[in-house]
């Protein structure tokens, strides 16, 4: 095989990093920038950090995305993981097939159709929209990422390991809780993080689902925006990409754990 | 209790996939004490009888009975009967110690006497030094005595093992095929062995099932099954044999004795007839390697004569193959240890014959 010079290779690897996390790279810089003017470098300072912990209305979005990432991701993280189960240890049940495609598409359903349907939803129901508005829709946007990643730990799993379990005297129900569930737990952890994740950055159907005084994060940013990029935003975004750096560390981790070695 | 009854009786016991019989119609007892074995080529239903009787699969006709109790729908969690797994399936997220407690704990025993079987059973199977250590850091004969010292924890009345040898090499195979007889013969319990390999059955276990298509083909001790098996399909698959084609020679009873002209031109000493055979019927004459001798064939000689096509050396003996002039192939074994004893060469021309007596009747 023809090795292409060592250069080429290298320009090549740098040119892909570049089309993808030079954006980011940007924002990361000019987070730290002395200026109130965006495009302009004045100088490297930690000031728009400071101002960030002023801004009454940041910090209160920040912990409402907070909050709501911590609370979705419980319930998307039991809702998935009963679907796994379901779905990779229960055989060949009645309407298998269609449950299986019924947890799965929302993976592929745009966010905006999703968005809106959960807002008719709450609208006809007359629920009032709010923080829990937010965490539903949100657990049920994720649920399906927690199911997939489960799912597919169990599937790896020896199925001889549970029929041990019982063998031994273990109910259906102990066998769950003993070996089925540890054996899957560090799967569990990667589910929630990765929904964690998804929540925590979601605009789209936040919009939809939100009400006064449950404005998160991402859509303050968005919001911000429109009226104008300033380096304080650049600081929250920056203070964002370092927390969802930290959980997909932890998601990777969790994932690579061995079948029931320690999480 | 009659202690000389059964401790499991398999009746008529039947279970289909999707129209293939793993089970048809399947009976056999395994009695106290007892070390038996399953042997049968893969597909025969030697592991789906073994989960029936675990309780994993439900037959579809048939009881299962142990000490005379119809186990029928009672669920694996239930039955005080453990197993040995191939895979082993050893908790991965559980030390040594903790995987050998788990059946104890799940009947509610106080923690004292859990810490004391756990003790023995270490002792037992030797893993004393192990007993911190998780199943992936252990080698695999160690996790086959793990497996085994959980599953005897719980002192079944029946121990189940699943081609438990399978997933060691040879060396050691041999080593735990003794160590299991230790163990079994030392609690004195009552062990039923699945597995293919018919040294590791004959070697292990005091009776044999052999098993195909769901059924059971000859049962009898591993000397029985060997050298006296029941059929021309036992006979081609426990061991290597010869199978001659013959005719007998005169009308011979059930019991009684009579010679058989081989096709091969050979007439056998009197031998033994299970069943009635008539005068001229077919039958087939089957003669183990080890059965049939051979010397160098003089130019004019009478009987059989061949030419030697191969010889597999084996350490202790060497494996002949005889091509005769009609095409059939001889296998003989000629023991390495007979000092001075005729030397073969491939292309030499041999004459046949066979031990006296020690040829088998197959009448099907």
């Amino acid at each position: 095989m023809r090795r292409e010079p060592r250069a080429f290779r290298a320009a090549a690897l740098l040119f892909g990093f570049a089309f993808l996390y030079a954006p980011i790279a940007l924002l990361v810089i000019y987070s730290f920038n002395a200026s109130r003017l965006v495009t302009v470098w004045g100088g490297f300072s930690v000031r728009w950090y400071g101002a960030l912990l002023n801004d009454e209305r940041i910090v209160e979005s920040a912990w409402i995305s907070l909050r709501v990432a911590l609370v979705s991701a419980a319930l998307a993280t039991a809702l998935g993981t009963c679907a796994a189960i379901a779905l990779a240890r229960f055989g060949r049940f009645r309407g298998r097939g269609l449950f299986a495609a019924m947890t799965m598409a929302p993976l592929v359903m745009p966010e905006v159709v999703a968005g809106l349907s959960l807002l008719l939803l709450f609208v006809a129901l007359d629920v009032p929209r709010g923080f829990w508005t937010i965490v539903l829709a949100h657990a049920s946007m994720t649920m399906c990422f927690v199911a997939v990643v489960v799912r597919e730990r169990l599937e790896g799993v020896d199925r001889s390991i549970e029929e041990a379990a019982g063998d031994l005297g273990a109910s259906p129900g102990q066998t769950l809780w003993r070996v089925t569930l540890p054996i899957a737990l560090p799967s569990i952890v990667a589910g929630y993080v990765l929904a964690f994740t998804l929540s925590l950055d979601d605009v789209v159907i936040a919009s939809f689902a939100s009400g006064p005084g449950s404005t998160t994060l991402p859509m303050r940013i968005y919001s911000a925006v429109r009226l104008g990029v300033s380096p304080e935003i650049n600081a929250v975004s920056t203070a964002m990409i370092v927390l969802v750096a930290i959980c997909l560390g932890i998601y990777g981790l969790a994932r690579a754990a061995p079948a029931g070695g320690r999480v | 209790m009659d202690p000389s009854a059964p401790l499991v009786s398999v009746q008529n016991v039947v279970r289909s996939f999707g129209g293939v019989k793993a089970l048809d119609g399947l009976s056999l007892d395994v009695f106290r004490g007892e070390f038996f074995a399953l042997l049968g080529p893969s597909g025969c239903g030697k592991t789906t009888l073994m989960r029936a009787i675990a309780g994993f699969e439900a037959p579809d006709g048939g009881r299962v009975l142990l000490d005379g109790v119809d186990l029928g729908d009672t669920p694996p969690h239930k039955r005080p009967v453990n197993m040995v797994f191939q895979s082993y399936a050893l908790f991965p997220h559980m030390s040594v110690e903790r995987n050998i407690a788990f059946g104890l704990e799940r009947e509610g025993l106080p923690r004292a006497e859990v810490a004391a079987r756990v003790d023995e059973m270490l002792t037992l199977v030797q893993l004393g030094d192990e007993r911190r250590r998780r199943p992936d850091q252990l080698s695999g004969g160690q996790k086959q005595r793990v497996a085994l010292a959980r599953a005897l924890a719980k002192r079944p009345r029946l121990l189940l093992l699943d081609e438990p040898l399978a997933a060691l090499d040879r060396k050691l195979r041999e080593e735990t095929q003794f160590e299991l007889k230790r163990v079994q013969r030392r609690l004195g319990a009552t062990f039923m062995l699945v597995t293919h390999d018919q040294d590791e059955a004959m070697t292990m276990a005091d009776r044999i099932a052999v098993m195909r298509a769901g059924r059971v083909e000859q049962l009898g001790a591993g000397a029985d099954v060997y050298n006296r098996p029941a059929n021309r399909w036992v006979a081609g698959f426990v061991g290597e044999i010869n199978l001659f084609e013959a005719a007998a020679t005169a009308d011979c009873a059930a019991g009684a004795s009579c010679a058989f002209q081989l096709d091969v031109g050979l007439t056998t000493t009197p031998l033994h007839c299970g069943e009635a055979v008539a005068k001229g019927q077919r039958v087939a004459v089957a003669a183990r390697p080890e059965h049939i001798a051979l010397s160098r064939a003089a130019p004019d000689q009478p009987g059989p004569v061949g030419a030697v096509s191969d010889l597999a050396f084996r350490g202790d003996a060497t494996l002949a193959r005889i091509e005769l002039p009609s095409g059939f192939v001889v296998r003989a074994l000629l023991p390495n240890a007979s000092v001075g004893g005729a030397r073969f060469a491939r292309g030499d021309r041999v004459a046949l014959s066979l031990a006296a007596g020690a040829a088998t009747v197959l009448t099907s």
